[in-house]
């Protein structure tokens, strides 16, 4: 052993050229923190090219925009009105809000009225089109007659001498309205089912609010003035409900959670290496080569790609931690050779683990390249270049700095030993672990079950759905995260489009869905428009005037004006009349308008029930898209989940072929057993503690293929320096349970799962890796 | 992706309509009117009604008969010039033509209409509580008689009534309504009986919408 690796000249330059590389990755990236990184956050960005329509994407953004900047207060109790009034000054006030409504004009109504006179020949309502069509208009004559003679109805005379059979109140009554009513005052309040009285403030958040910290200042504003508003009128009740206040809740949940399984892993881990290792050098050292690798990950993505998408950088940064290992073998060498112990001899010592140990790993990460989703792909490409990154710095870097250092012994040499002990003693032990690894493995896989929700990435908000829940009730409104995207030539084309869908949508109300907003439903297209004046002549005016005016007695130069009126050419109603006028401002976030020289309009459907529905109304339609977020996304985690679960089978597969070129088949098939079976059983465990099934599980398999082989590949290639090598393993196996593993503490599914699996998985693969050393020994023999 | 998932749990679309809110003010107290007025829980009578409208030649006639029950709101029966039915409670207003099909409008569906016919309804019952919330009522007594002039405080209520005449004794005799764009209804009340409940024959006249 006296083997002298002293420092070379070419050493020396790798060294120099490494140092100025890492200056000038760090100066590259600082300038991107300068200029603002080109972080992807869309969930959408991660699905292949081919998924996404812009005018669709679009249409939605637009939409969801329009809802997320929402917050809405409901105020009931004997205050109210002063209570709510106070609000609405409290938050115009802050300057935050870009409008603040709880009053209404209460002369709206009437102005919808009088926008819609000049077409009277031109609008039929829903109701009165199916009457017609069905050659029932003699039911439209009952009903005029029998309004004219109602004790409880009112017809003006002007009115009366243009439109006898009123058609046209009947369409104003179609036009679609929410359940709101206005106070005296224009206060704008709805009643739940007892009869009490619900007053709703609602409010428009000026601007982005992509920030957390923007996030949690508006929410502190909000509560801080309902806090006022509650203590000041003692008798009401306040329920508030809006995405910025889920946003905070979510923002100050995971803040929480990481102080304290953020830092109770960070402690952790910096106890660790200073008590085994007796110096904090291997800590900077580690943090060094995690760092460089990390860069040099991060500025190759945006080369390749142009930017980087935030799943990239989650999941990346842990799959390059996972190099810390490298490290931790660097420096355990040292406790078996307490003289002669030189860096250069370590490096020599570890090089061929833990380039097996890159190798391996980036297979299991670049198996994710094939597939055609570029956010697996980025994923691939961000973590290989970062472990290389890492690798390269320990075997350059690392001898160069850490020539002598660390002199202790370590507390983990025991268990070390007691386990490599148990491996090698009796083979009726061994059966039983494995017997009982098998039951385990049947019976969790067996109860396993999927779930590939959205709602995993949510953390739980129990208050705040209760709020919403009730908001709800009040207004009587379902969910509405259903969008159909009507596109076409120009506005007619899609008004025509929405007219033709409406009209099936009318036939699934209370089926396949509650209720449904169309801009159609305010303004007829030109052709409808045309049609409508076409059916009430043929219909209504020429073979029934006669009859009613007789009925009525109407005057004589009343009857000629009327059929003047009729056979005149009246205006059409515009869509662009519509939007300059002050009653389509609720509605205008139905269009969309025009891009790319298409035009489009949304469609909102309310409570839907049936997807299946829409989806075939898709296929059949040209020119409708089905927008149902919710699906799409959990689809993109089914997609994902399915995808890797294959890619990590296929890398252990390329693992095991790549191994037999060095190792004979039994010894290549047990090193990759080992992380197999840890796998297997964290899945199992998975099925037996309940724990649905998803992305973030299969993510987990990732890192635990990729660390759960440096152990056995370690171990294969200790040369009989088992002992050190098992610290080394004990080390890395501790400080990736501390840095994920503890996510098994958190509130939100995703992470929690995750970090169940992880900490499942990497527990086996450490107790099960001296397999190895087994195999190694059996084969001796 | 934030905005995105906080985005689907949370989407409303609000728009408003119009409904006028009631609001009690003084005038015409319940005991006032009941000095004269008396009420049954169930009252019939017959009705004649004469509807005049601008660039109507004539007024429109009709006559029929009604029920009023305290617990089942009001039944208008118009016989002619062509049968007609209309039922009016706090909640719905239901009506009918020839026996065909039944029109009903929920408060909510429809508040301007099943307002108004809560007035209405308010006016048969001789429920000043709610007739004062909407109106300024002044009453005159002669001998026996009595006339009750309503008129609007409320601005909404103003564009579509200009004021509302009721006349009686012992029951309510005439229903003049001055609309504000010049029609007027007037409804002559006779042969008014009152009873605690409603008769054998009445039961089933509630029962259709």
């Amino acid at each position: 052993m006296s083997l002298d690796f002293s420092p070379g000249l070419k050493a020396k330059v790798a060294f120099y050229i490494w140092l100025s590389l890492f200056v000038g990755l760090a100066g590259i990236f600082s300038s991107y923190v300068f200029r603002g990184i080109p972080v992807e956050s869309n969930i959408m960005a991660l699905l292949p090219e081919t998924h996404r329509d812009p005018v669709v994407e679009r249409a939605w953004d637009q939409f969801s925009d329009n809802i997320s900047k929402r917050v809405l207060f409901m105020i009931s109790g004997e205050d109210a009105i002063s209570a709510s009034t106070e609000l609405e000054h409290k938050l115009k006030n802050t300057g935050l809000f870009s409008s603040v409504l709880f009053r209404i004009n209460k002369s709206s109504e009437k102005e919808s009225g009088v926008f819609y006179l000049p077409h009277i020949t031109r609008l039929l309502s829903d109701n009165d089109r199916n009457l017609l069509e069905n050659k029932n208009a003699s039911v439209i004559y009952d009903r005029a007659i029998h309004f004219f003679y109602s004790p409880i109805s009112s017809v003006h005379p002007d009115l009366l001498v243009k439109d006898p059979f009123l058609l046209f109140p009947e369409f104003l009554n179609s036009i679609p309205r929410p359940k709101a009513e206005l106070g005296r005052n224009g206060e704008v309040f709805f009643r739940d089912n007892n009869g009490v009285k619900h007053y709703s403030v609602t409010a428009n958040i000026k601007g982005d609010l992509f920030s957390l910290v923007e996030q949690a200042k508006l929410e502190s504003v909000l509560n801080e003035s309902t806090r006022y508003i509650e203590s000041k009128y003692l008798s009401i009740r306040i329920l508030k409900t809006g995405a910025v206040f889920y946003s905070a809740s979510a923002g100050a949940r995971a803040k929480a959670e990481i102080s304290t399984i953020g830092v109770g892993s960070v402690v952790g881990i910096l106890l660790l290496i200073v008590i085994v290792f007796r110096s904090a050098l291997p800590l900077l050292m580690s943090i060094v080569s995690i760092g460089f690798g990390i860069l040099l990950a991060f500025v190759g993505t945006i080369i390749f790609f142009g930017k980087i998408h935030l799943f990239t950088l989650v999941f990346g940064t842990s799959l390059i931690g996972v190099s810390v290992d490298y490290a931790f073998h660097y420096f355990s060498t040292k406790l078996e050779h307490e003289k002669n112990w030189t860096g250069w001899h370590a490096v020599s010592h570890i090089l061929p683990g833990i380039t097996l140990g890159v190798i391996t790993s980036v297979i299991a990460y670049l198996a994710l390249a094939l597939t055609p989703f570029p956010g697996l792909q980025q994923l691939a490409v961000f973590s290989s270049i970062g472990l290389i990154g890492a690798f390269c710095t320990v075997v350059i870097s690392f001898p160069v700095v850490s020539r002598h250092c660390i002199t202790s012994r370590s507390l983990l040499l025991n268990s070390a030993k007691i386990q490599l002990g148990f491996w090698q003693g009796k083979i009726k032990y061994i059966l039983i672990v494995f017997v009982a690894l098998v039951i385990v493995n049947i019976a969790g896989w067996s109860q396993l079950s999927v779930e590939d929700d959205i709602r995993l990435l949510q953390p739980p908000a129990a208050d705040l759905k209760q709020q919403e829940k009730k908001i709800r009730e009040i207004i009587k409104q379902s969910y509405t995260n259903y969008l159909l995207v009507i596109q076409g030539g120009d506005s007619e084309d899609v008004l025509q489009k929405e007219e033709e869908v409406t009209s099936l949508l009318d036939k699934m109300k209370g089926d396949a869905l509650d209720n449904y907003h169309a801009i159609s439903k305010h303004v007829p297209s030109v052709k409808r428009q045309s049609d409508n004046t076409l059916v009430i002549q043929e219909q209504v005016i020429s073979p029934m005037l006669n009859k009613i005016a007789t009925e009525l007695g109407l005057m004589d130069s009343s009857i000629e004006s009327i059929r003047e009126y009729w056979n005149g050419n009246q205006p059409f109603l515009k869509l662009e009349d519509w939007l300059q006028h002050s009653s389509s401002k609720a509605n205008q976030y139905l269009l969309v308008g025009n891009i790319n020289g298409k035009f489009a309009s949304i469609i909102v459907l309310e409570g839907v029930k049936n997807n299946h529905v829409f989806e075939q109304m898709e296929k059949n339609i040209s020119g409708i898209t089905y927008i149902n977020k919710t699906d799409e996304v959990s689809d993109v985690f089914r997609e994902y989940r399915q995808r890797i679960t294959w890619m990590v089978v296929a890398g252990y597969g390329i693992i095991l072929l790549l191994l037999t070129r060095r190792y004979s088949l039994k010894k290549a098939i047990i090193v990759v057993l080992v992380p197999a079976i840890a796998a297997m059983t964290s899945v199992a465990m998975a099925g037996l503690t309940g724990l649905p099934w998803n992305l973030f599980g299969v993510l987990a398999l990732i890192l635990i293929l990729g660390v759960g082989i440096d152990y056995t590949l370690f171990l294969a290639e200790a040369r009989q320096k088992y002992e050190s090598t098992m610290i080394a393993i004990w080390m890395s196996a501790l400080t990736t349970i501390l840095a994920f593993g503890l996510l098994s503490l958190s509130d939100t599914p995703a992470m929690h799962t995750f970090g169940i699996i992880l900490f499942t998985g990497i527990t086996i693969a450490l107790l099960l890796s001296p397999l190895v050393v087994m195999a190694d020994q059996k084969i001796k023999r | 992706m934030r905005n995105f998932i906080f985005g689907v749990t949370t989407s409303f679309i609000l728009l408003f309509t119009l409904v006028v809110e009631v609001h009690a003010v003084t005038g015409v107290t319940q005991s006032e009117l009941n000095k004269y007025l008396v009420m049954k829980p169930v009252m019939r009578g017959s009705f004649v009604q004469q509807k005049k409208i601008a660039v109507l030649k004539k007024p429109l006639f009709s006559s029929g008969v009604f029920v009023a029950s305290e617990k089942q709101g009001l039944y208008w029966q118009q016989k002619s010039p062509f049968l007609s039915e209309t039922i009016v409670t706090h909640d719905f207003l239901a009506q009918r033509i020839k026996q065909g099909e039944v029109n009903q409008y929920t408060f909510e569906e429809q508040p301007l209409l099943v307002g108004i016919s809560r007035i209405f309804l308010a006016i048969w019952k001789g429920d000043m509580s709610v007739l004062n919330m909407e109106f300024e009522s002044t009453i005159n007594f002669s001998d026996n008689k009595w006339k009750m002039v309503l008129v609007p405080t409320n601005k909404m209520m103003k564009k579509m009534i200009s004021k509302i005449v009721v006349q009686g004794s012992e029951y309510i005799e005439q229903v003049r309504l001055h609309e504000s764009n010049g029609n007027l209804t007037d409804i002559s009340i006779t042969g008014v009986t009152g009873s605690d409940k409603l008769l054998k024959n009445e039961s089933g006249l509630f029962s259709w919408p």
